[in-house]
């Protein structure tokens, strides 16, 4: 985006990143909740501390 | 130095280091193929070598100095060959191939022969790499290989001797290397290039001039056997092969011999032609001394172990340690005299030559004893002369090499390094150094006394068994290797010229030092009767020793365990070993605190959030019951669920007494039916609901006055008799619904009937009677409250009107309360909720988090350190 | 023919492409997944082969994709450092010819052309990683390296791999966090997201210290946690042990390295920077590195877990090339870069041989596993290698990296850091000689061992070809530091180094 844009005009650049961002973020986190449920269904708990204690 | 001055180029120390790897190659397939051939293959490549190491005299004779250089092999290889070094590949070749030739035979009975001959060669070309190294950085590559290479020799008879000694082995010598390392890296720090020459004058504090000193003298002396750092070289070389220990013994601990002689004599050393100025030479000297003294005690220490051994081999092996206090003690000297240090030079490097020859030919010795009677315990062996005689000429010659006897080599360098130590003695009158040769003469005299014991337990005396045929020369080959060995030092010991004119002096000249006391001590020393006189004294010593120990047993004593350096050194390991599993632990326990921490406060933070909790629970509960204490609301709880069911059971009952009353009566139409059941269900309700109010009253009234055990108690007494009182409702339910479907107004009618089923039952009277001691408990009570004439006081003062407007607003409010959520009260009771429920799962989730948190923590710190330091910084 | 530049593009497309057919192609079958996998690894390795012979003879090179000259359009580039992804496909080509035996009793046969997919997708992330030139392109192959990475830790399903693999995870996403944080800090701050336009946009001034010194402190700290060095490794032994092992290999052994490339990187976006000095983020670094020696290899004595000792180990390594490019002299720079390399061979090296070891006899810890020098003796030999060459004892691969940082050491005038190297690399001996003595030494707890034999010649040839390259490197180490040398110089030219 040159610096001739005029003002109506939004800089696409910031949100393409900002989508890649949430792209980026949901997965990690889609990831996250399934090692969580997996977790939960082995050792019937997410406790740090008995899953501490479980190893 | 004059860089290039006296430089010339030539590849042959490259490829005579080259050669035996690459022959290397071969040993295997050939092994394979067919044993004799391979046998003869490395004869020759070891031959090759040795001929390659000769070719270096005219060359070195002619140019002083060859220099040649490998670039890509591991960054750069440089190679760089005066006297000296053209001196060690000259005596290392030729003990290698005299070993090899003797392991040809010797090896029959091994197993793993095709290992033993590729290890054979390698060793050969990391310990030419060490002596013909031009840099320090390839001197330590060589070094390190030559160390780790010759681990397969200790290891090689794979015994379970073998392996403890292999082990402790493989502690010392890649320690030895990271000392090493370190001095080496400390020389850069001293403005040194690498190269195995003087560091640039004065660069450096004398501090690090010393720690980088020390670093090197200790990794060197790791290999070489020096006194504090020696212990794994009694163990390590008796386990090896005969041969193998002849290398290890004769020629590799050489290699850490050479690496002292360096560090003192060159890369300490002021510039070569600076010498002029005495004060340059001051730190030289001071090393000169300390290694000495490191000589001194180690040849001491080395002879008195020797004499307690019986395992010739382990003998042996102990007066290697002792023989390099000799050569140490001869470097020192020569470095202690600087500039005029010609005799200790000279006596150093001569004995570094013929101990390699002579203890190479007494493992050999011993080796072929061992070959035929598989024995190697000197007071269980006798009488062997007889059988074995050629065997037994050379290891006398030996022996005779060692001690030091007149017109053998070993006679020649004790006498140089004994002139370089009085020599030493004289120019600086310093006592200590008096000292130093007096302990030098006992030693002289102790190794006498253990090679009398060799020869004289072993080959002379009286056989101690029976030896069959089996026990007979040993073979050509063996012999002709000893035999070889044995021509060396008989000319090393008649012609001492030889190394002193042709080697030492172009050496010295190379190196700027003087030489004419060499042709001095050719003149008028050599064999003159004081020296003779020397000698004579050892051995009277050595016999002396030798008859009274025999007689005492004084050489089957056993030093107290804690006597050995060896012990400290596990001593040492083990308590390393607790400290650091001390400082794991502590941080462990450092982490498990701050976890636990974290997790106290968490507990704190949830038993301050229950308390609160719990009080809002027991404010609300207190506004919908009124009763104040928990106990009370545990029993009105309780109660209130019984009274709840009596109350649903009260209606019931009367709608199936009216269901079976219209049964009887058969005539009744549906319609009819289902007014009587409403009617008789909307009575029924509103009589039993007025018994549960009036029940719920009286034993919160009672709670009131009473222990709440005591309630409880009555209360579960009468329970079981509220059940009466459901037919009469019933009876009046069915009688009045009937009057009501008639059209009358029966609302009268039933409160009235409620009233006398209340005053039938008589509640509170039924539960007074039932608490055991009521009166009892109630009458401090009643006594507790303020009499009517107080609270008349009280209102009199004003605080009565206050309380009284209290306590009707928390009334107003808890029938409010009460009115809005009467079903709700059972919930609130409830202390927890329900564990499979989302709450809980969430919270877990929080707390693990939690638990990551001081991860977070940490990064967080770190990013704000690096924050601060970005920002102090401009 | 295809012309230069577009060889780089393809290097990281074409795993990509591979990646995302893998299930398609093979249908549940593992061995079709295999051998597709190998043939994309074997056209991204004859790519990146292309492309290191081009930056040998040239220097770097570039190209912009779709036509859009470089501060418009995504560029791809290529650099002296960029070259590790050679390491990559070297590794990355033997792990895959190594887990195609190994994953069949490590994992259900259901998920095994999902590990195929993971393993290509993370090789896509560290060679997109390393070519790029755009910063947010830079975040993006971050991201897909870390998340197939995380799932990769938990992929074989147990309790203990699927715990490792989200503790993995929360750091890796924070650190993700902080990384994405600051390149949008300095977009909004130079306007720029190329690596080379920020760099000169910073160089001209124009741009307050401020915002730079906080998005350089993200950066590295970002990357910090990738590369797990000393007070952020937390995650690292649980992960890279707990993995399976051709995983761990490549995790320890190329997947912390994006971290420590990130550093290199963000050192190039900031060597011009006038409004800064680095010399401060320099001491820090060094220290850190210092910290992460001693500390590694302290905490490997004390394992019994022979993966759990390794991936300690790695912590150490990694201090050593961060204390490299800590101390900014021209010898250190190159023998921390060049470490990069050889760690790579090294500790794929042991990993996989380690895996041998697992997957013939069924167990783990160095008491379990005495004595199994006599039943696999190549196998134990590769990992004596491996543990020479880690220590750093000549001449093997590891001496001459940690020979260049000690001179830069000198170099730089902190004899103190050379010493520590010192130390540390005997605290590594002591360790890995405990290893060698129970495997050799000491007399069997499970006599059952000495039937099992070597493991499949699949699973061998990978563990002979890295130990002997570990041999090779050594002797010619040169090779790769005169290779280096240019990109080091370039780095340190404005230091004056």
């Amino acid at each position: 985006m040159g610096a001739g844009a005029r003002p109506p005009y939004t800089n696409p650049i910031p949100q393409g990143l900002i989508l890649t961002g949430i792209v980026v973020a949901v997965s990690t986190t889609a990831l996250a909740l399934s090692l969580i449920i997996r977790i939960w269904k082995q050792c019937g708990t997410i406790e740090a501390d008995e899953l501490r204690e479980m190893d | 130095m004059e860089e290039g001055a006296h430089l010339a180029y030539s590849p042959l120390p490259a490829l005579l280091v080259l050669w035996p790897l690459v022959a290397a190659l071969f040993v295997v397939p050939l092994g394979r193929w067919r044993e004799s051939i391979r046998n003869a293959f490395v004869v020759v490549a070891t031959g090759v070598a040795l001929l390659g190491a000769t070719a270096l005299i005219p060359l070195i004779a002619t140019e002083r100095r060859v220099t040649c250089e490998i670039p890509g092999l591991v960054g750069r290889l440089v190679f760089t060959v005066d006297s000296f070094s053209m001196l060690f590949a000259l005596f290392t070749t030729f003990v290698w191939f005299c070993s090899t030739l003797y392991a040809i035979d010797y090896l029959k009975h091994e197993h793993a022969r095709d290992r033993y001959h590729v290890t054979n060669l390698v060793v050969l070309a990391a310990m030419l790499g060490v002596v013909l190294a031009g840099d320090l950085i390839t001197l330590y590559l060589f070094f390190e290989a030559l160390g780790l290479v010759a681990f397969l020799f200790v290891i090689h008879t794979e015994t379970d001797d073998a392996k403890r000694a292999s082990i402790k082995y493989f502690w010392m010598t890649p320690i030895g290397g990271f000392l090493l390392i370190g001095g080496i890296f400390l020389t850069y720090a001293l403005g040194g290039t690498g190269a195995i020459g003087p560091f640039p004058a004065e660069h450096g504090a004398e501090t690090l001039r010393w720690a980088a000193f020390v670093l090197l003298l200790l990794g060197f002396g790791v290999k070489a056997g020096m006194l504090p750092v020696h212990v794994w070289l009694p163990d390590a070389h008796p386990v090896a092969p005969s041969p193998a220990s002849a290398l290890l013994s004769g020629v590799m601990i050489k290699a850490g011999a050479y690496g002292i002689f360096r560090t003192v004599t060159a890369l300490f050393r002021p510039e070569v032609w600076e010498h002029i100025e005495e004060t340059l030479w001051h730190f030289s000297s001071q090393i000169g001394l300390v290694v000495l003294w490191a000589g001194i005690a180690t040849m001491f220490i080395g002879v008195v172990l020797a004499l307690g051994q019986h395992d010739a081999k382990r003998m042996l092996a102990y007066h290697s340690v002792s023989q390099m206090g000799f050569i140490l003690a001869g470097i020192g000297a020569a470095g202690y005299l600087g500039a005029e240090g010609a005799m200790g030079y000279a006596g150093g490097l001569y004995h570094i030559v013929n101990h390699a020859l002579f203890k190479a030919a007494l493992f050999l010795g011993v080796g072929a004893v061992y070959v035929r009677t598989a024995s190697l315990d000197m007071y269980k062996l006798g009488g062997l002369w007889k059988k074995m005689p050629l065997t037994f000429l050379f290891t006398a010659i030996a022996a005779a090499g060692i001690t030091g006897v007149p017109l053998f080599n070993g006679f020649v360098s004790k006498c140089l390094v004994h002139h370089a130590i009085v020599e030493a003695w004289e120019l600086h009158e310093v006592w200590s150094l008096g000292v130093a040769e007096k302990i030098y003469m006992i030693t002289c005299g102790g190794t006498a006394c253990s090679f009398i014991k060799l020869i004289g337990l072993v080959f002379l005396g009286k056989p101690k068994a029976e030896y069959g045929p089996e026990v007979r020369d040993a073979s050509p080959r063996m012999l002709g290797a000893m035999g070889l060995l044995s021509v060396p030092i008989i000319v090393l010991g008649w012609r001492p010229d030889l190394l002193l004119k042709g080697v030492f002096e172009p050496g010295l000249h190379t190196w700027g030092l003087e030489s004419e006391i060499l042709e001095h001590f050719l003149d008028v020393y050599f064999l003159s009767y004081a020296d003779l006189m020397s000698v004579v004294w050892a051995f009277a010593i050595g016999f002396a020793v030798f008859f009274l120990g025999m007689r005492w047993g004084l050489f089957r004593l056993k030093a107290p365990e804690w006597f050995g350096v060896d012990h400290w050194y596990r001593r040492g390991a083990i308590g390393l070993v607790t400290a650091c599993e001390a400082v794991a632990e502590g941080y462990e326990a450092l982490r498990q605190l701050d976890s636990r921490g974290l997790r106290r406060l968490g507990v704190a933070y949830h038993a301050e959030t229950d308390h609160a909790d719990r009080a809002w629970r027991r404010f609300t509960v207190t506004l919908f019951t009124g009763a104040t204490g928990l106990h009370a609301q545990y029993v009105i709880q309780e109660a209130y669920v019984a009274l709840e069911r009596e109350r649903q059971a009260t209606v019931h009952y009367a709608i199936d007494a009216a269901i079976r009353r219209l049964r009887e009566h058969a005539d009744t139409d549906q319609e009819h039916r289902r007014a009587m059941i409403d009617a008789v269900r909307d009575i029924s309700s509103y009589t039993a609901m007025r018994l549960f109010k009036e029940r719920m009253g009286v034993l919160s009234d009672t709670l009131h006055v009473s222990r709440s055990d005591d309630v409880r108690y009555a209360f579960a007494r009468i329970a079981g008799e509220l059940g009466a009182f459901r037919k009469p409702v019933a009876e009046t339910a069915i009688d009045l619904a009937r009057r009501r479907i008639e059209g009358e107004n029966v609302l009268r009618e039933t409160s009235a009937a409620t009233n006398r089923v209340m005053s039938e039952e008589r509640f509170d009277r039924r539960l007074d009677s039932a608490m055991p001691c009521a009166h009892r408990t109630a009458r401090p009570i009643r006594e507790a409250l303020p009499s009517a004439a107080a609270v008349g006081d009280l209102r009199d003062r004003g605080l009565g009107t206050l309380e009284q407007t209290g306590k009707w607003a928390a009334d107003m409010a808890r029938l409010i309360v009460q009115a809005v959520t009467q079903e709700r009260v059972t919930w609130m009771m409830a202390d927890h909720v329900d564990t499979g429920s989302v709450a809980l799962t969430r919270r877990q989730i929080q707390r693990y988090a939690r638990d990551m948190s001081f991860n977070v923590a940490v990064l967080v710190v770190v990013l704000l350190a690096f924050l601060v330091a970005l920002a102090g910084n401009r | 023919m295809v012309s230069w530049p577009q060889w780089l593009s393809l290097v990281a497309l074409v795993p990509l492409v591979g990646a995302v057919t893998t299930p398609a192609v093979s249908r549940g079958r593992s061995r079709v997944a295999a051998l597709w996998a190998l043939g994309v690894m074997t056209v991204t390795s004859f790519a990146a082969l292309m492309l290191i012979l081009r930056v040998a003879r040239e220097g770097p090179f570039s190209y912009p994709f779709g036509g859009w000259k470089s501060p418009i359009g995504i560029e791809f580039r290529f650099d002296e450092f960029s070259a590790s992804i050679g390491i990559v496909c070297l590794v990355g080509w033997l792990a895959v010819l190594y887990s195609q035996r190994y994953v069949e009793h490590a994992l259900e046969e259901p998920r095994i052309p999902y590990y195929y997919t993971l393993l290509l997708l993370n090789f896509t992330g560290m060679i997109g990683f390393a070519v790029t030139g755009d910063l947010f392109n830079l975040f993006v192959f971050m991201e897909i390296l870390s998340l197939s990475s995380y799932a990769l830790v938990a992929i074989s399903g147990e309790r203990t791999a699927e715990m490792a693999g989200f503790k993995y995870l929360i750091m890796g996403a924070i650190s993700s966090l902080m990384v994405l944080f600051s390149i949008g800090l300095l977009y909004a701050s130079t306007g720029s997201l190329n690596m080379a336009d920020i760099s000169s946009r910073i160089g001209d001034g124009a741009v307050g210290p401020i915002p730079l010194a906080m998005a350089l402190a993200g950066l590295t700290v970002g990357f910090m946690v990738k590369a797990a060095l000393f007070p952020l490794h937390i995650w690292l032994p649980d992960a890279h042990a707990i993995a399976p092992s051709p995983v761990s290999a490549i995790l320890s052994g190329l997947v912390v390295k994006t971290g420590l490339i990130g550093i290199l990187r963000v050192y190039q976006i900031y060597y011009g920077a006038k409004v800064l000095d680095l010399s401060s983020l320099n001491t820090m670094l060094v220290w850190l590195g210092a910290i992460s020696i001693v500390m590694g290899a302290f905490f490997a004595i004390f394992q019994e877990d022979i993966k759990m000792m390794l991936a300690y180990s790695t912590i150490s390594n990694i201090g050593y090339i961060v204390m490299g490019f800590g101390l900014a002299s021209p010898y250190s720079v190159i023998g921390g870069s060049v470490h990069i390399f050889n760690h790579a061979l090294i500790k794929a090296t042991l990993f996989l041989a380690a895996g041998c070891l697992i997957h013939k006899t069924g167990y783990r810890t160095l008491y379990d596993l005495r004595g199994v020098g006599k039943a696999m003796p190549l196998t134990t030999a590769a990992l004596s290698v491996g543990a020479i060459s880690i220590v750093g004892i000549p001449p093997t691969a590891g001496f001459l990296c940690k020979w260049y940082i000690a001179l830069g050491a000198f170099e730089a005038g902190q004899p103190f850091f050379g010493v520590a190297l010192i130390f540390g690399a005997l605290f590594i001996f002591v360790y890995y000689i405990r290893m060698v003595n129970s495997f050799y030494f000491r007399q069997p707890v499970h006599p059952e061992f000495l039937e099992v034999g070597e493991a499949p010649a699949s699973m061998l040839a990978p563990v002979l070809i890295l130990a002997s390259l570990c041999l090779v490197m050594g002797i010619l180490g040169r090779i790769p530091l005169s290779f280096i040398e240019p990109a080091a110089h370039r780095l340190l030219a404005p230091l004056g180094g």
